[in-house]
């Protein structure tokens, strides 16, 4: 995964939509579907436009699809979309930084990788949140209720997130370790 | 290779004609749908707290006239007929009472013999931890506050037991319960004195 495109993926909805497991499985869902969406009606426009005016008409593409999802969502799942906030409008960052950044050289897959790898990180971060909030695990939306639990709130999220990113290097360098080992 | 700005200028005004003319298209088809969405969660976060057979209309859709009031305590701002079966089975009032912090919105539920159904905090934003139980739902206060609430209780019973009342307080929280109490208090009053016209009424 190149390094440039993990820059594609943004630090707010795994802080702050990841209270409980079905609203990290949402958002996650959410930005998989407006991402690829966005991509999809930028492949035509991509070769046409380039530079300023190519960002310009990604820009334009985000914001428009982003607010029919919203207005989507409140029409039909106005509750939910009172659970999420203002975080299926910030996805609408995510498709233009998609776009930007692994918009001409990379192909299909390795986006849909980096979006599902997201989405399982949002899921994971969602279940570990909400099973030390309330100790049970179940699909329902409502986060309100778990009152003012660390895990639930910000700081929490921020300590959840660099643990995992601790034992993650942690087995990345344990693996290097062995292949030196097997040389020697 | 130089793509021609003339191309560019023309896809440009395209996709941004297309965008904003979906969008615009998409919000005039769903705000009919948003708008009723949006009453129903109000009506539903508001009427939550009342007991299941009270009533089979939607209460929010029948205001009843004289719903705004100044009275001695606290401000009414709205009421509504519930019916059953067509006959007025209660009224649901909305009030505002000045709190320790700030005002309290309640709801209160006041069936057709005088009886106070529910009270239940809409919007306040009194001390965390003290005042604000108002708005837990684990506190029993409130519903000991509508069953004890009565319409022939003298003016001293409507007080803290401390002040020589008949209503027990929140801990810590004496201003918020006095506050509360007195609201409940013109609510019943009011009520009582609007009774023949509000309950007379049938569902239109």
């Amino acid at each position: 995964m190149k390094e440039k495109g993990l820059s594609a993926l943004c630090l707010a909805p795994l802080i702050g939509a990841t209270q409980s497991l079905g609203l990290a499985l949402l958002i996650g869902l959410l930005t998989l579907t407006l991402v690829s969406v966005h991509r999809l009606l930028m492949t035509p426009l991509r070769e046409r436009l380039e530079g300023f005016a190519g960002e310009l008409a990604s820009l334009i593409l985000a914001a428009g699809l982003v607010s029919c999802t919203v207005l989507a969502l409140k029409a039909w799942a106005l509750p939910l979309s009172q659970e999420l906030g203002i975080y299926p409008e910030l996805i609408a960052v995510q498709c233009v930084l998609f776009e930007s950044l692994l918009g001409r050289q990379a192909p299909w897959r390795n986006a849909l990788a980096l979006l599902l790898g997201f989405a399982a990180v949002l899921a994971t971060l969602g279940a570990v949140r909400e099973l030390l909030a309330t100790a049970s695990l179940d699909l329902t939306f409502s986060a309100g209720l778990r009152g003012q639990h660390l895990v639930n709130l910000a700081p929490g999220a921020f300590l959840l997130l660099a643990l995992g990113l601790a034992l993650f290097n942690r087995a990345r360098s344990r693996r290097a370790d062995h292949d030196r080992e097997g040389n020697r | 290779m130089n793509r021609s700005p003339t191309l560019t200028l023309a896809l440009l005004i395209g996709v941004s004609l297309l965008a904003l003319g979906g969008t615009i298209a998409w919000q005039q088809a769903l705000t009919g749908r948003i708008v009723e969405a949006e009453r129903l969660l109000q009506a539903s976060t508001w009427l939550s707290g009342l007991p299941y057979g009270l009533y089979d209309n939607q209460p929010l859709e029948h205001p009843l006239p004289g719903g705004q009031a100044e009275l001695e305590h606290s401000t009414l701002t709205g009421a509504w007929q519930a019916t059953r079966q067509g006959q007025a089975s209660a009224v649901i009032l909305r009030s505002v009472a000045a709190g320790y912090e700030g005002p309290i919105h309640l709801l209160i539920a006041i069936d057709a013999s005088a009886r106070v159904v529910a009270v239940k905090t809409l919007r306040q934003q009194e001390t965390p931890g003290l005042g604000d139980r108002i708005a837990g739902t684990d506190t029993p206060w409130m519903s000991q506050v509508a069953q004890r609430a009565r319409l022939d209780m003298p003016e001293a019973g409507w007080a803290l037991k401390r002040d020589n009342g008949q209503f027990d307080q929140l801990a810590g929280a004496s201003v918020t319960s006095r506050a509360v109490i007195h609201a409940v208090q013109d609510a019943l009053r009011y009520f009582d004195g609007q009774r023949g016209q509000w309950l007379a009424k049938e569902a239109p």
